[in-house]
Formats: structure tokens, sequence, C-alpha cells
């Protein structure tokens, strides 16, 4: 038995060898031979793991040309098979009693006269190479140190097969790097050309059919409420699916949804989103323009704050642009100041940011005026930090309050009773109870009063209290003040007198005159309920036609 | 198998089954055989039929594999002869038939005085015959939307919903079927979302036949994105049911918690009638299996992803036009 024969400088050589092979055959074959002469074993030989089969590599001592041509066994079956599926030596002492062979295979070795084989895996790490044989043509009881000595070739083998790259996986892997290097610079390219293009486009509508260009698929830009604004470009064969969901931040909600018939790869998915990121500036920046321009003429906020939106479609696409939200529960202010200093609009739009990002400020008739986005808080709670702000600014400003619009025709009339409540305000003749930094047209009593033209409030006015105007103006009577004092603390005579600073019997008697002259009757219900109206309608009109 | 019906790049329709990342055409590996042409007559071709596509998949030609990527899933049963959407989860109707009396009350002056109203009234309750029998109506068979479609809601309707359910293919056509033989009849198992506009539908069942135009549209029923058969799927009671909506999770249940099984189903609706090859029997949602009942509303380009495990992901995009 040669296994006491081997010294260290075979087992040496053998490395050596190894290191010299050029390519996996000649590796292969100085295994297959060095098997054969430590083993002491006529036949030997290694097969390679290709798809689900090991096939021929190399042999030692092979007689017939069909076992070298033919040899090929499936993983899982047979012996060899099972060494490759559980990479754990297996050995035939006697193949005349084994049942484990293949009848396939069983005539090849038959005819080679092979009746033992020992056989272990060809591993590196956790990859399966192939296996290697070691064979005798007479049955044979092969000794543990056998086997070691076999899995010490094998192991040896296995890893200048790795080196050689054997399975081709290092090719692959450096075939694969090159393909994605290639894609990176095209999609690098495709980003200049985006950006390049967004750089020479004004429009940002257009914008968005660059961005699908570059990216494929159906791109969609949404507003917050799920709206659709625009979209652009088409879809592929295939299942159509949302690949990216990105809400472009300062944007007002806009929101950039990508389809596509195609999972994206990682690679493809950093692509999107360098593109929509790319949207996003031009976003920013077409909205500053527009803000800008907004800013020295106007025209779009002035359409919508006076009702005249020609298409409520475009006008929409176009402020959500602008990245500016005016979805369900936007809200108008109009702020000023009772020391008569007017309030600058940059002031008030740095003030306001703070807590209400996305909010857009403007002058107009004399007042700065800010459109509230959509919080989706409650009304009270936006309104207590609207106060709250207000109060530490310390600017002493009085701000009205328009109502939470759930339509864009619902803006006219928001601004319309923020600006009469901080006109009322303002001149201090707040007819309601409430009188603060932050005032609305509820709390004044002057709901649905706010939005009538000018001339409309004042036929009314006069309607009801013309001759007590016209003998206040005349004679220097102050009829008007009484009634107002007299209704607010509720026909209480001494109550009324205290805040007037007259005598109790001067009210009695004004009241009593302020009836004959209107034909009223203090004590009817309806007849205090259309003086009361009229009041608030001649405090509105005076403030309105005042500022 | 995992059965689907798909379309190529040419127009071609096949039906075949999915493999991994790919769609292996048993149209086109059965070469001509009439019994591959479609879902349904693979469907009639019984239990052979059934053997002979397993044997196609094991063992077929090189150009009857397709790159899942390259293809278009469609219903696997576009045409079915029936749809029945039953009602075999039961647990969910109580808080849909509230959640409808909400939606109603919230337009009143004072909703929750109106919501109580409602619901003293008895007509928010589910009735007592949900459990003593299987209640189902005939949907549209002939309105079947598939994976991927944009669902495209009535312009009448406000409150579009999806409901999140399952649903059994029977394979043969049969009369009087035993309970205890009733599995036998199944073909397989996919994925169904009732999509329902919820607006129209409280006004509608106020006639007391059924949900009518609430859901009743183009596309209304969405069947897919395959059927998986009996032996793939194993027991079809045991199955975790999710319902997504951009990505973020809305509805949760189990199969665990069905009142009646697709069995009794199928014995109930065999008795002195015929059950077809074919048709489908809808389970009816699964508990918190649509937004009515958790307060929760659909909005435009959303998409919803109905997930029921062992059979796969149903996907679709809605477009409201509010």
């Amino acid at each position: 038995m040669s296994v006491d024969l081997l010294s260290p400088p075979s087992s040496a050589q053998y490395l050596r060898w190894l290191l010299a092979a050029k390519d996996p055959t000649q590796a292969l074959q100085l295994a297959a031979d060095h098997v054969a002469a430590v083993l002491d074993c006529p036949v030997s030989w290694a097969g390679l793991v290709e798809g689900d089969y090991l096939v021929m590599g190399a042999h030692h001592g092979v007689a017939s040309t069909e076992m070298a041509a033919a040899w090929r066994l499936k993983i899982g079956e047979g012996i060899g098979g099972r060494v490759a599926l559980e990479r754990r030596p297996q050995m035939s002492r006697d193949y005349r009693h084994d049942s484990r062979r293949v009848p396939l295979l069983k005539r090849l070795i038959d005819n080679e006269g092979i009746q033992a084989t020992l056989i272990v895996p060809l591993l590196v790490a956790d990859s399966l190479l192939g296996v290697l044989y070691a064979a005798h043509r007479h049955p044979y009881p092969w000794t543990d140190t056998e086997v070691e000595l076999l899995e010490e070739i094998a192991h040896d083998l296995g890893v200048r097969l790795h080196q050689l790259d054997v399975d081709g996986r290092r090719g692959q892997r450096a075939e694969a790097a090159e393909r994605r290097a290639e894609r990176a610079t095209r999609e690098q390219r495709a980003c200049a050309d985006l950006a390049n293009g967004f750089a020479t486009h004004t429009d940002p509508v257009g914008s968005l059919d660059l961005l699908a260009r570059e990216i494929g698929g159906r791109v969609e830009l949404r507003q917050g409420d799920g709206t659709l604004v625009r979209a652009a470009g088409d879809l592929r064969q295939g299942n159509a699916r949302v690949i990216r969901r990105t809400e472009l931040a300062d944007c007002g909600g806009l929101t950039v949804v990508v389809i596509d018939t195609r999972d994206p790869d990682e690679q493809r998915q950093a692509f999107v989103d360098l593109c929509i990121s790319l949207f996003r500036l031009q976003v920013l920046r077409a909205g500053e323009r527009e803000r800008t321009a907004e800013r020295l003429n106007g025209e779009l906020f002035d359409g919508l704050l006076s009702g005249r939106i020609g298409d409520p479609e475009e006008f929409r696409a176009r402020v959500s642009m602008m990245g500016i939200d005016l979805g369900p529960g936007a809200q108008v202010l109009v702020a000023g100041s009772r020391e008569h200093e007017p309030v600058g609009r940059a002031d008030l739009d740095s003030q306001l940011r703070t807590v209400f990002p996305g909010v857009v400020t403007l002058e107009r008739a004399g007042r700065a005026v800010a459109v509230l986005p959509p919080t989706g808080r409650p009304a009270p709670r936006v309104r207590a930090q609207l106060a709250d702000l207000i109060a530490r600014s310390r600017r002493g400003w009085t701000v009205g309050l328009g109502r939470s619009c759930a339509d864009l025709l619902d803006f006219s009339t928001s601004y319309d009773e923020a600006r009469a409540a901080c006109e009322l305000a303002i001149r201090g003749s707040v007819v309601g109870s409430a009188a603060g930094s932050v005032v609305t047209a509820h709390e004044l009593g002057i709901l649905g009063m706010a939005s009538l033209p000018a001339a409309q409030l004042e036929t009314m006015v006069r309607d009801v209290l013309g001759p007590l105007l016209d003998l206040d103006q005349r004679r220097g009577t102050d009829f008007v003040p009484t009634l107002r004092t007299y209704l607010a603390h509720d026909r209480h005579l001494p109550d009324t007198a205290a805040s007037l600073h007259v005598h109790y019997n001067t009210v009695r008697n004004r009241v009593a005159r302020i009836e004959e002259v209107l034909g009223v009757d203090m004590r009817d219900v309806d007849h205090r309920f259309r003086l009361e109206t009229a009041l608030r309608m001649h405090a509105l009109s005076a403030a309105l036609t005042g500022a | 198998m995992r059965l689907i019906t798909f379309t190529t790049t040419d127009g071609a329709t096949h039906v075949g089954a999915l493999a991994g990342d790919t769609a292996i055409s048993l149209t086109r590996a059965a070469e001509g055989d009439p019994r591959f042409a479609s879902m349904l007559d693979l469907v009639r071709s019984g239990d052979a039929g059934v053997e002979d596509a397993r044997d196609l998949c094991d063992s077929h030609p090189a150009h009857a594999v397709h790159a899942l990527d390259d293809v278009t899933l469609r219903a696997p049963l576009p045409n079915p002869p029936r749809l029945r959407d039953c009602s075999l989860f039961i647990a969910h109707l109580q808080p849909a038939f509230r959640g409808m009396a909400r939606s109603i009350a919230a337009e009143a002056a004072d909703p929750e005085a109106e919501y109580e109203r409602l619901v003293a009234t008895g007509k928010f309750d589910t009735p007592e015959v949900f459990s003593r029998e299987v209640i189902y109506y005939n949907a549209d068979h002939t309105a079947v939307s598939g994976p991927g479609d944009l669902i495209v809601a009535p312009a009448e309707t406000r409150q579009l919903d999806y409901e999140l359910e399952f649903a059994a293919v029977l394979g043969h056509t049969a009369r009087d079927v035993a309970e205890s033989d009733a599995a036998g009849v199944i073909f397989g198992y996919t994925i169904f979302n009732d999509w329902s506009c919820r607006d129209l539908q409280s006004v509608v069942m106020e006639s007391q036949l059924g949900p009518s135009r609430g859901k009743d549209f183009d596309g209304s029923n969405t069947l897919g994105p395959c059927i998986v058969t009996p032996d793939e799927l194993g027991s079809p009671y045991d199955l975790e049911m999710t319902a997504r909506v951009n990505g973020e999770v809305w509805s949760h249940g189990s199969t665990s918690t069905m009142h009646h099984s697709f069995e009794k189903a199928i014995a109930h609706f065999s008795r002195n009638r015929t059950v077809h090859a074919g048709d489908v029997l809808g389970t009816g949602t699964v508990m918190s299996g649509s937004p009515v009942e958790i307060g929760k509303r659909l909005k435009d380009g959303d998409e919803v992803e109905l997930e029921v495990q062992g059979i796969g992901i149903l996907r679709n995009r809605v477009q409201l036009p509010y």
C-alpha cells in the first residue's frame, strides 16, 4: 500500500504543479494523476458542475473512450451525485452489491471494470465545483486515511480551480460589473440631458414630459389630495404598477408617481430618484419665478381673490406647478395694524412661514394678504397657532381670518371675510363680542355680509337707519352710537348710560326719539334684529370704504 | 400549479402556468389542443385536462416559455359562466352596514344624532339569515377585470371602495353535491376584488333587491393574478389576507374567520340545481377588508394591492371622478 510511501515532498510537489497549472483542465489532470499515484489506485477522475449535472473534467487510467466522453451524472443521483448534493464523501467497497448506482451509468462503469470507488466533493467556501473520484477494479476496503488524503487533494484542487475561475463566475461578475458601469454612464448622461432640458424649458408642464421621456413609463404629477395635475409618457406591455411615489418636499404636497410594467432594480431606482430630485428643483425654480412674476403683477391671485377664474382646471394646474396647495381647508388672512403702520408683506411672509410652510403672501388693497395652505389641523387649532404667532412676533398686528375654502370659488369669500374682519377690528368698531389679534367674520357677526358690494350695503343701511343717520349728520346728535350701545347692552338702560357717560334719562329720551324717528318698537324682536343687522352693515361699510 | 391567462406582444392570448419568473404557455406547448385554448376550456376539460397541463409544465418546448416581464397577465378566468359573490365571511357585515350609516349621516345637520337614528331603525344591523344560510348575489360575470387594469369608477360615484376577498373556481358541472364531496368540485382559488360604490350602493339597497349599480360597472370584478390549484395551495382556511393602499396596510385578516366553507356553499347551491365548471364563488369581504369599515377613503390614482397568502398579489390603480 502506497500511503506510507507518501512523503511531504510529493504533497509539496503537487501544490507546485497546481500553482503552475495554467488552466482548469491542467489542474484537474494533475489532481487525477496525483490521486492515482498517492492512493495507488488505477483509475481516478474529476467531475465538474455544469448546471444540474456533473460532467467529465479530467481522468486518469480510464480505458474506454466511451467513459471519457459519455460520463454525465445528475446532481443528487447515484453515488457521485449524492456527494455533490450532500457535500460529503461517500464510498463503495463493492459496486456489485451497491443499490445506489444509476442504471444509465452502470454499463459504462461495468465496462471499465470498476468495482470500488471513493468520492469527495470539490468545494470552495460554500460553492460546489465538482467531485473527485478514486477507483479500483476490484472490491476494496477504503481506509479513513485514504478518505482524508483524497479530501486534502480535493481541497487544494478546489482552491486552485477557484483561482483559475473554473466556473466562470469571476468572468460573469466582471461582465456584470462592466454592464453596470455602462448603464451608470448612460444614466448619468440621461441625467445631464434632463438637467439641460430643464434649464432651457421655462414651462413646468413641459418639464414633466421631459421627465417621462428619460425615466420611461408613465409619470403622473398629483396634488396632496390625489388630484391629477398632469400625466406624461406611455406604458409598455405588461402589468402596470407604481414603482415610485415621491412627495416633492416644499412643493405644496405635489407628488410624482412613476408607473411602469417592470420592477426596477436598485440601480434603476437610484436613477429614477435622481431624475425626480432634478424635477423637484425644476418645480421649485419655476415656482419661484412664477411667484416673483405674481408679486410683480399679481394677476393669478387677483383672479382668485376676486372670484374671477376663467378655467378652474387650468388655474389649479398652474398653481400646483408653483408648488402652492389650494386644496380643501386653505384659508385667506388679511393683516393690518392699529398703529396705522402698514404690515410689510415680506415681514408677514417670514413670520407665517415658520408655522405654515407653503404660505403665499401678497399685497392687495393696501394690506398684506396671505393664503394659508391646508394644514389638516382643526380650525380652532389653526386660529390659536396664528394668535400665538402674532403675540410672539410683538408686531401688534390685527389679523382677519377668512373661512376655510372647499373650492376655488370660496377664496374670494374667504378674502372678503378676512378683509372685513381685519378692517373692523382695526377701527375698533367691533360689534360682536370678540376683539383680539385674530378675528373672524363669524365672531364679528358679519358672516354673509362681507362679500356684499359696497353700494348694496349702503342701500340696506339707509333703508333701516337713513333718518337717524341724517339726523346725526345734520344736528350732530349721537343717536346711532346710542342705538348701538343700547342694543349691545341688551336694552339695559343703566349699563348703556354708564358706557356712554350720560344720564340714565338721557338714554331713555334718546331711545324714545329713535323709536319715533325710525318707526320701530324696541320690544319687538324682529325690529331689534333689523336694527342690529343694519348697525353691523353700517360699521362694515364704514370700515371698508375708509380702507 | 399556478394557472394564468396572459397576452404576448403580438396580441395573442395564452392560458399558462407560472414557473418562477417565467410564464409557460400551455396553449403553445399543447400545439392546438383545444382544451388549452383558454382557461375556461381548461377548466371544462376536467381532471384529465389538469393532469395533462401538469405534464406540459414538466416538459414543454423552449418556445412555450416567456419571461414574465415580457407578457401581460390578464384575469385568469376572464369569462366565468357565473359569478356569485357570497357571504361566507359575515363578521364584517355589521361594521360595513354601520359605516354606510355613518356616510349617510355625515350629510345631516347633526351627523351623530342622524347616525343614532339610522342605527335605531334596525336597517343597518346584520340580519340573522346571513349566519343561517349562504347568502349571495349574482355579480356581473361580463364585467371582469384583471391584474394591473386601471379601475375607472362610474362618474356618479363619490366613494369607491375595494373589497378584500378571495374566490373558488369550480372545476366540474354537478348537481346535488354532498358537502363531504364538494372539495373535489373545486378547480382552484384566486383573489377577488369586489369594487363597490358605497354611496350608490346605500341608496339602491333600500330597494331590498341587492347592491345593483352600487357594484356594477365595467371591470367592477377583478380576479387574479392566478388560479392556484388545491394541491398547491393546501387548506384554503388558514391564509393571511392583506390589503395595501400605496404600500400602506389598510386591511388585514385571515381566511380562518370564514363562517361558511366553500364546500357548504357548493352543497347549498347545487341542491336541486346545477353548478357549472367555471363558476366563481366569491367569499365576501373579510373583517376590516374594506375602507368603509375602517373610516378611510381612496383617492384618485391610489394603488390597491390585495394579497392572499399562497395565491399572490392582485394590484390595480383607481381612477376616480372626485
